[in-house]
This record gives structure tokens, sequence and C-alpha cells, in this order.
């Protein structure tokens, strides 16, 4: 379980996140929705360790964000928005590559198995001919090499077609249901959202997000 | 370890190609330039007519002298046509090896032995007449001697006759036996070259591989801007090991795979440009080696460009080898400015030694880089 109390963030005098609250439970998919710059990076970050914490508590499976960070690496799954694949490599070698820095050992077999259960068939093939949805794909695939409790993704379907939009958002919502992943993603595309969310936190202070869940009848809470 | 190693190997097989030209580039450019320099540098010898009227012994022996001087390309001719070749300036100067030269030293005369002719184009004459006019001198000198030594045997009522030709013969056999005018330098630490005189090369060949040694390095290091900028940087973050260790580690499978090159490249240059090493200077390179690795390592470090970085280690590599005495020596400057040596890690390489001020510096600089606290914890 993911446990955030009392986060607070500030950039110099700028205040981003004031005081934030909440908790998730294994196997649920979580979004996160706010217009730019409310602060769903930033959050995302520190929930990714990736910046350091400096005011409030976050814990995760009795793991502490203060004195725990190498260890909670191993159980987190980020996919920032950024794709982050070497380009000039191809998919097997991209999986290989990070396979080796890993915490954990796999066979190309199951590697190969991670890719196709995102349908990724394209294993020989150069990342930086493979389409965008494609390289979307593979982004997530080694991300999860490590089997992480936790995914943290940072708008992982941005500019992808639809077809590979709704096959990563039905791995992702499989994820969570049938393993017991915890999944909390940010994203504009406000349909994929309230298709496989359980829960929805809308951040900033702009009404439009949460005024357009509450139209199609989706629980809302506000951090 | 084993696992950086691997994963680096995927990135040398994408740049396969490149890779190897880059770590061959030291060894291939080295003996391209010495090869080019020294076949100009014989083109360029200064061209000297001579012409020889007198068929003595030690005539004969003049001239071969004369064309076993460094850079000077003797071209025999007859007068009429060295002075032609002259007037033409096809030849810097003339010098005329007059009849009689032999009878003149044996009589002690040391006028008019040698005549020699120049243009208003002849640059190189005064070194050149002097070093043709030492060598007439030697046998002036090797003539008067024995003319003591038989005024002595004269003096003294010795027994044995020895003749004024058998006197100069030995004096000069002596004279070769022993060395006495001739001398050879070389750097300290460094067994001296067996190297025919005449064929004396300008150029340091250590000198010039450090040179490019150490632009491959800089070139080869733009890794570190590539991965510490790109989008895979955050991805790097969430490893087994830090992405400073990621770094570092990677820096050793380099430093390693320049080593193993750095070998190579030692065992074919001694080989083809004939020259010396002994184990101090193998460890010198290793050092070298250590050192501009880490250089190129930390320096990477402060560029997010890879383009900006290219542009300033060109000429940082320029003057480090000037400084450090890679392309001309700077035995006059250290001695004015003894703390010039300090300024180029090339310098302690050149001669001979294991630890300069660079090695020690970047190891401290190294230190506080893998021990500095990030801002951000990726």
């Amino acid at each position: 379980m993911l446990k955030v109390e009392s986060l607070s963030k500030n950039y110099d005098s700028k205040q981003v996140l004031a005081d934030v609250t909440f908790q998730v439970n294994p196997g649920e998919v979580v979004g996160l929705v706010g217009e730019n710059g409310a602060g769903k990076s930033t959050l995302l970050n520190t929930l990714a360790t990736l910046i350091p914490l400096e005011k409030g508590h976050i814990e995760f499976n009795g793991l502490r964000y203060e004195s725990d960070r190498q260890k909670l690496r191993q159980k987190i799954g980020f996919i920032p928005q950024d794709i982050a694949v070497w380009e000039e490599f191809s998919v097997e070698e991209n999986m290989v590559f990070f396979e080796q820095l890993s915490w954990v050992r796999k066979s190309r077999e199951q590697l190969r198995q991670l890719c196709l259960d995102m349908k990724l068939d394209r294993w020989k093939e150069k990342t930086q001919s493979l389409s965008g949805g494609m390289k979307r794909k593979l982004n997530i695939a080694i991300s999860l090499i490590h089997d992480p409790d936790i995914l943290l993704l940072d708008e992982p379907t941005v500019g992808i077609d639809l077809k590979s939009r709704k096959e990563i958002g039905s791995y992702l919502h499989d994820l969570a249901k049938v393993k017991g992943k915890t999944i909390i993603y940010t994203s504009h595309d406000m349909e994929e959202i309230m298709t496989y969310c359980d829960r929805i936190y809308v951040i900033g202070n702009d009404p439009f997000y949460k005024n357009l869940l509450l139209e199609n009848g989706k629980k809302v809470e506000v951090l | 370890m084993i696992a950086i190693l691997k994963t680096r190997i995927l990135h040398w097989r994408k740049q396969g190609f490149s890779l190897i030209c880059w770590l061959l580039l030291p060894l291939l450019a080295t003996t391209i330039f010495i090869t080019i320099a020294d076949k100009w540098q014989e083109d360029t010898k200064i061209p000297v007519g001579l012409v020889v009227k007198d068929n003595s012994i030690m005539a004969d022996t003049l001239t071969k002298a004369i064309e076993a001087t460094p850079l000077i390309r003797v071209e025999k001719w007859s007068e009429d046509v060295a002075l032609v070749k002259l007037e033409q300036h096809e030849l810097d100067s003339v010098f005329v090896i007059e009849e009689g030269y032999q009878e003149s030293i044996k009589d002690n005369s040391r006028n008019q032995l040698l005549t020699a002719y120049i243009s208003d184009m002849s640059l190189a004459y005064t070194p050149v007449k002097e070093a043709i006019a030492s060598y007439a001198q030697q046998d002036a000198g090797s003539s008067r001697a024995a003319h003591i030594v038989r005024q002595m045997i004269q003096h003294y009522n010795v027994e044995r006759n020895w003749t004024w030709d058998e006197i100069v013969m030995t004096s000069n056999q002596i004279r070769e036996d022993e060395s006495l005018l001739h001398s050879s330098f070389s750097f300290h630490n460094q067994t001296v070259p067996v190297q025919e005189e005449n064929s004396i090369s300008l150029w340091n060949v250590w000198g010039i591989w450090s040179f490019f040694s150490l632009l491959t390095t800089f070139f080869l290091f733009d890794w570190v801007i590539k991965e510490k900028q790109s989008s895979i940087r955050i991805r790097l973050s969430f490893l087994k090991m830090s992405f400073k260790d990621y770094l570092l580690r990677n820096w050793i499978v380099y430093l390693i795979l320049f080593m193993l090159f750095d070998f190579l490249n030692i065992g074919i240059l001694v080989h083809y440009f004939d020259q010396s090493i002994n184990i101090q200077q193998v460890l010198a390179l290793i050092s070298y080696r250590i050192t501009i690795s880490m250089a190129a390592f930390l320096f990477a470090q402060c560029f997010r460009v890879p383009f900006y970085y290219v542009v300033v280690v060109i000429p940082i590599t320029i003057l480090l080898s000037v400084i450090g005495g890679a392309f001309i020596p700077i035995e006059g400057l250290v001695r004015n400015m003894p703390w010039v040596i300090h300024l180029s890690p090339v310098h302690t390489f050149l001669e001979g030694k294991l630890v300069s001020s660079w090695l020690i510096l970047l190891l401290v600089v190294l230190f506080i880089w893998y021990w500095r606290k990030e801002k951000v914890y990726a």
C-alpha cells in the first residue's frame, strides 16, 4: 500500500504541492489529472524518488521514502513521458541492455514474452523504425523487467494511435487486477482515465477537470 | 562489472567501424605523419654541390663525411656544371675539394684546401660551411699531430719509425673506435636508439602519438554527454547501481579498451620506427592513459552539447601537446620556467615519469565528483 501524508513541495517561492494526503491500495489504478503546471509530474517524480522529499511522509509497503530510497527503487517501475529507449538498438537489444542492469535476471524468452504480452512483436526490429505506439509499449516493457510492485506512468499514451492506446490501457488494467500491481498515472486523455482508473485525483485549482468528471458520473477527489 | 561490459559491448557493436577507426587513429596518424614528415625532411635537405678534384684517400674520406652529414643532400658534379646549377639556384652552395688536398694537409698547409661558391639565395651556406670546415680541420689536426709525433720520434731516437700515413691512419682508427668526436644524445632513461646519423628524424614518435592519443580519448568520451543528456538518463537512475556508478564503471571499461589498443600501438610503433622502450616507459604510458581518460571523463561532464565539447577539446589538445613538448622540445622553456612541466600530462609521459600533478589533481576531482551529493536523487 502507498501512503502519502502531508506532502508539500515548493519551487523557490512557488508552492506546487500543498499538504497532499492520499493512499493507494494494491491492485488499484489511480489517475492523476489537472492542468499543465498543476504539479502532476512533481508528485509522480516524488513518488518515483527522483525528487527528494522535503516535507511530509511517504511510505510504500512499509518502506519509508526518507530512508529506504534504494530498496524502494527496486519496487518502482517508472515510465517517463519521453520515450526513454536506445533508438539505435533493436527491441531485443533494448530489453537485454536494461535486463543486464536490472535487479532481477530474466532469460531472453521471458523478455520476449513480456513484449508479446504488450502486443509488441517486432523483437528484432530497430527501435527507430518502430511506430510511436510500439515505442510506447517498449518504453513500458523496459520498466516492467524487474517486476515492480508499483507502476508510475507519466502520460504513457501521449501522441499514439487509438488502437495502441487501448492495448496499453487494457494491459495496465490487467496488470493491476490480475497481478495486483499498484498503478498511478497521469494523462490528459479523460476518456482513457475514466475507462481504466478505479479512482481519480484532480490536482490544482482549475475546476474544469473536476466538473468534467462529475458530469460523467465519476467520483473525484481533489488533492 | 560484467553486466556493464555486456551493455557497453551492445553500444560498441552499433559503432563498430567508427570506434575501431578512432582507436587506431593514434597509431595510423602517427605512422603516416612521421613517414610523410621524414620523406619531406629527406626532400627538403639542403642541396649542396661537391666537386672533388683530388683523388687521395683523405679527399675520399672527406667526401664520405660530407655525404653523411645530416640534413645535407650532396650532389657530385664537375665544377662547371655545379656552378651552373648554383646560378640556377638548384644548389644552395658548391664546395670544391681542391687538387692536392691531402698533400696540403700533409705539408701542414691550411690555406686553399677547399673553395666555396655561394649565390644570393644561399640560405644555409654558413652552417654547411662550418660543418665541412670542421671535417677539414679534423684532417688538419690529425696531420699536425702526426708531424709532432714524428718530431718526437726523431728527438727521442725511437727505433720504430712511424710514417705520416701510419700515424694518421692509427689516429683515425682510434677516433672511430673511441667515438672521440661523436656524441649521441638521448632522453633520460631512454636507451640510445640504434640509428644512423644520416637518418635522424626531427620528430618524436611518442610525442606525435601522445597528441593523437589525447585527441582520440577526448573524442571517444563524448558518450558521457550523450548518456547524461538523453531521455535514458531517468531510466538509468533505476538500475541496480547508482547513475554515478554506471558512469564510473563504464569509464573503467573504456580505460581497459584504450589500454589494450595502447599496447598494440606500442608493439607496432616500436617495431616500425625501430624505437626502444623499457618497463619504465610502459608504466609511464599506463599512467598517461589513466590521466587523460580521467580528464576526458570529468571534462565531458561539464558539457550538455557534444558539439561544443568537440569544439573546445581540439584547441585544448593542441595546447597541452605543444606545452608538453609533443611537437618541439621545450627544454629551453623549462630552464626558464620550470613550472611549465606541470601544465601538461604529455610532458610527464615523454619524460617517462609515472606520477604527474595532473594525475593527483584529477584523482582528487574524481573522488569529489563521486562522493558529492546530488541535488536531485537521480
